[in-house]
């Protein structure tokens, strides 16, 4: 009861702390990693870890969902064909050589899924660093933007091909259901905390359905999302209301990353984290230098940064195939993660200092 | 009423009642972890519970009675789509929800106007210490002993069954009286009185209930009645009012210098002191009530605190009374119902007379005269924490006691909230 007293009181003063420290440090895009650190920390309490694992299916329900609703067929339908090519270009490259690094590296095909969850790059850090927004920066910023559905397609992709068949079957049978009916439900009239209480509860009830049958939360919240962002008339409210609580919603679900996986004490968890890390790291500044993607006239660092979405991804497959994987191999992606995002900021103050 | 409104609500609500069960159905054939089912109860019953809420408001009724009965038909009662199990693991939301529900109560509690409506407030509850205690005492006595209950049998069980009986008849659920008052906004001295009333009984039902246990104790032989044990009783009411005080003078200081994020803040709050209360021993609710009270009253900053509340009460209420709905044991029903009826009719009718009594005698205005013993027949809670209470304590007479209790917080909680918010609308105190 002390440690669960403890936790709470943690998490409060950490919520209405950090943000200032690190606003008034003007490291903004820190924030979240922090929060990480935190739930390492706590992690080191006498609790039952086992029991926090299925409060994590909701919050990548909700990140899957909210990237979803951003997808527009109509914007994409727009898009000259060699920004889609560069975006394919970026997230199947990167993806397969980060993957090969890793097989070369740990000689464990199943651990290759991974190199999608450090493919993305966080729009938070590149947006603080480019705020200008000419058209150059623009596209660029749009770049960084619609690499997630791109990620998210290819995480979908590789499910299909790695997956047995009822796990497929399930996971297509529950994308299609539930996602025609979030629309019907969300459709009907609502008041605005209903329409928010129905989200929590859609929600709540299909990453929980996914967590049974498991299938992945973030790929079936996520074209439910698409769904309704190009069928439901409410899907701007419904948008809204799911982007209103970002910031809670975030730590709230990089904290419980951290207690859950904890930090193990062993040397292969150190290794593992600096191969990740540097693997990563040169992948990406190699892609971020690569003339033909356009990034080359900002810092490379700026690139640096996954962001959320990373841990997103990298959760998702940890919650699904947690038992198969080395023990030390998600909480040394979660670190290089951060690593990586650390990198990033400090790197792009630095440039931006001189 | 906008019945295609209603149409497409009643569809909508079967077809996600046919899913779960299908989900169910499916997740009985794949191995999974156990912990999980209780949250996917959870989503099922905020989408199904919120619907049956906006039905009943469609039909007339508060949101309130619409997510207990959700809870109830798809709760182990009725249709068993959640199980006993997933309602006994997402207890720990309700606690939660009861520390919010209890700040949000004690935050609309006004000096001003509790010292407007001092008289009626004091009036009305020594009517119901007197009148509604003397006379369920009197009545239930020879009803439990030729009732043929096992369990009690004699005239010492039949007075100590009664003695508790006539306890449970003044207690009221504070939780249902402020949703059905922030769901309508109702503004007015009939609202402060049923709110006043209602939050001093819960501390005089605790109060009451201590003294009650000491003496049945010492009547039966297990500890006999002792100043320490009083002490005790008392120290404990006494400290949980100073960490109220003390609580609520925090809270004061977070408004005053942080005062962003007032939402999350209000649910980080309840839920803070809710582990605070258990872990020192606390009484919960009286704690976060007096917190309530004190940034309302002893501070500017009370209504920052109204609107953190007002915009994150929904989801708290839609869960809570959902899985309060779910918890709803109707199975003793069946044993006691001759016995339980005549219990109900007879507690609602001496509310009405007590009230209406008490508030003649302190000249309170017609309104609270005709309407304010509407706000008085929900029963929960704390209703709920002695029947189990006096289970444990006297399992002989307390079990089936405490069957009694549940169905008559079955049907109280039902019933309750309707007539409340009828009184509401009749005294003209409900926002249009």
């Amino acid at each position: 009861m002390l440690a669960r007293l403890f936790v709470i009181l943690a998490v409060a003063v950490a919520y209405f702390s950090f943000s200032v420290i690190f606003r008034k440090r003007k490291l903004s895009t820190f924030v979240g990693m922090e929060y990480l650190i935190l739930g390492f920390l706590l992690s080191k309490l006498p609790m039952e870890q086992a029991s926090l694992k299925p409060l994590l299916f909701p919050f990548l329900g909700w990140i899957g969902l909210l990237i979803g609703l951003e997808v527009d067929f109509h914007y994409l339908k727009e898009l000259p064909k060699h920004f889609l090519t560069k975006t394919v270009v970026w997230t199947t490259g990167l993806t397969a050589g980060i993957a090969l690094g890793i097989f070369l590296l740990t000689g464990k095909p199943g651990l290759c899924v991974f190199a999608l969850a450090l493919a993305p790059i966080s729009f938070r850090t590149v947006s603080h660093f480019i705020p200008d927004r000419g058209i150059e920066n623009r596209t660029a910023l749009f770049f960084v933007s619609i690499l997630p559905f791109f990620i998210l397609l290819l995480f979908t992709g590789v499910q299909i091909l790695t997956l047995p068949l009822i796990s497929i079957l399930y996971l297509l049978c529950f994308s299609t259901l539930f996602a025609i009916f979030s629309r019907t439900l969300l459709s009907l009239n609502h008041r605005p905390e209903g329409l928010l209480l129905v989200l929590i509860g859609v929600i709540v009830l299909v990453s929980e359905t996914c967590a049974v049958f498991h299938i992945s939360p973030l790929t079936v919240s996520f074209f439910a999302g698409v769904y309704l962002a190009n069928t439901c008339k409410k899907c701007d409210p419904i948008y809204r209301d799911i982007a209103a609580d970002e910031k809670p919603l975030y730590m709230l679900f990089l904290l419980l990353v951290g207690m859950v996986s904890g930090i193990p004490d062993d040397p292969e968890f150190l290794f593992s984290t600096l191969s990740i890390v540097l693997l990563a790291g040169l992948l990406r500044r190699l892609f971020a230098k690569a003339h033909w993607f356009n990034l080359n006239r900002y810092s490379w660092a700026y690139f640096m940064a996954p962001g959320g979405l990373a841990i997103a991804i990298g959760t998702d497959i940890w919650m699904r195939e947690g038992i198969s994987l080395p023990g030390v191999w998600f909480p040394a992606f979660l670190v290089a993660v951060m690593v990586l995002q650390a990198m990033g900021v400090l790197s792009g103050k630095m440039e931006e200092m001189k | 009423m906008n019945w295609k409104n209603i149409g497409s609500l009643l569809v909508n609500t079967i077809a996600i009642s046919v899913l779960f069960f299908l989900i169910l159905a499916g997740s009985s054939t794949v191995s999974h972890n156990s912990v999980i089912g209780p949250y996917l109860a959870l989503g099922f019953l905020i989408i199904v519970a919120y619907l049956f809420g906006v039905l009943a408001r469609e039909l007339g009724f508060p949101s309130l009675t619409g997510n207990l009965l959700a809870g109830i038909l798809f709760g182990p009662s009725v249709l068993g789509l959640i199980s006993h199990n997933d309602i006994r693991s997402l207890e720990f939301i309700n606690t939660i929800a009861l520390s919010f529900i209890a700040l949000s109560a004690g935050g609309e509690l006004k000096l001003k106007n509790l010292r407007e409506n001092a008289r009626a407030i004091a009036g009305i509850i020594l009517s119901h210490i007197s009148l509604l205690f003397g006379g369920i005492l009197i009545v239930m006595v020879p009803l439990l002993s030729f009732s043929g209950i096992q369990g009690i049998s004699g005239t010492k069980v039949s007075w100590m069954a009664a003695f508790m009986l006539a306890i449970v008849a003044i207690a009221n659920s504070p939780a249902s009286t402020i949703a059905v008052i922030n769901e309508y906004k109702a503004k007015g001295p009939f609202t402060d009185v049923a709110l006043g009333v209602t939050m001093v009984k819960d501390v005089v039902v605790l109060l009451l209930f201590a003294v009650s246990m000491g003496i049945i104790r010492g009547i039966v032989g297990t500890t006999p009645l002792s100043l320490s044990f009083l002490l005790h009783t008392f120290g404990d009411i006494f400290l949980s009012i100073g960490a109220g005080l003390a609580y609520g003078g925090l809270m004061i200081l977070f408004y005053r210098f942080v005062a962003k994020e007032i939402t999350v803040f209000i649910v980080i709050a309840a839920f803070l002191a809710n582990e605070l209360a258990h872990f020192a021993g606390l009484e919960q609710m009286l704690m976060c009530m007096i917190a309530g009270f004190v940034v309302q009253n002893f501070s500017r900053q009370g209504p920052l605190m109204i609107e953190g509340i007002e915009k994150s009460h929904l989801p708290i209420y839609v869960i809570f009374f959902s899985i309060a709905g779910a918890g709803l044991d109707f199975s003793y029903l069946g044993s006691v119902y001759i016995l339980v009826t005549l219990f109900v009719i007879l507690r609602a009718g001496l509310i009405f007379g007590s009230t209406l009594l008490g508030a003649k005698f302190t000249g309170a205005s017609p309104a609270i005269r005709k309407y304010a013993w509407t706000g008085f027949l929900t029963n929960a809670g704390l209703t709920l924490s002695i029947a189990i209470l006096v289970e444990k304590a006297f399992p002989d007479w307390g079990q089936p006691l405490k069957a009694i209790i549940i169905s008559v917080i079955a049907i109280n909680q039902i019933i309750g909230p309707v007539l409340f918010k009828i009184g509401l609308v009749k005294s003209g105190e409900v926002k249009t």
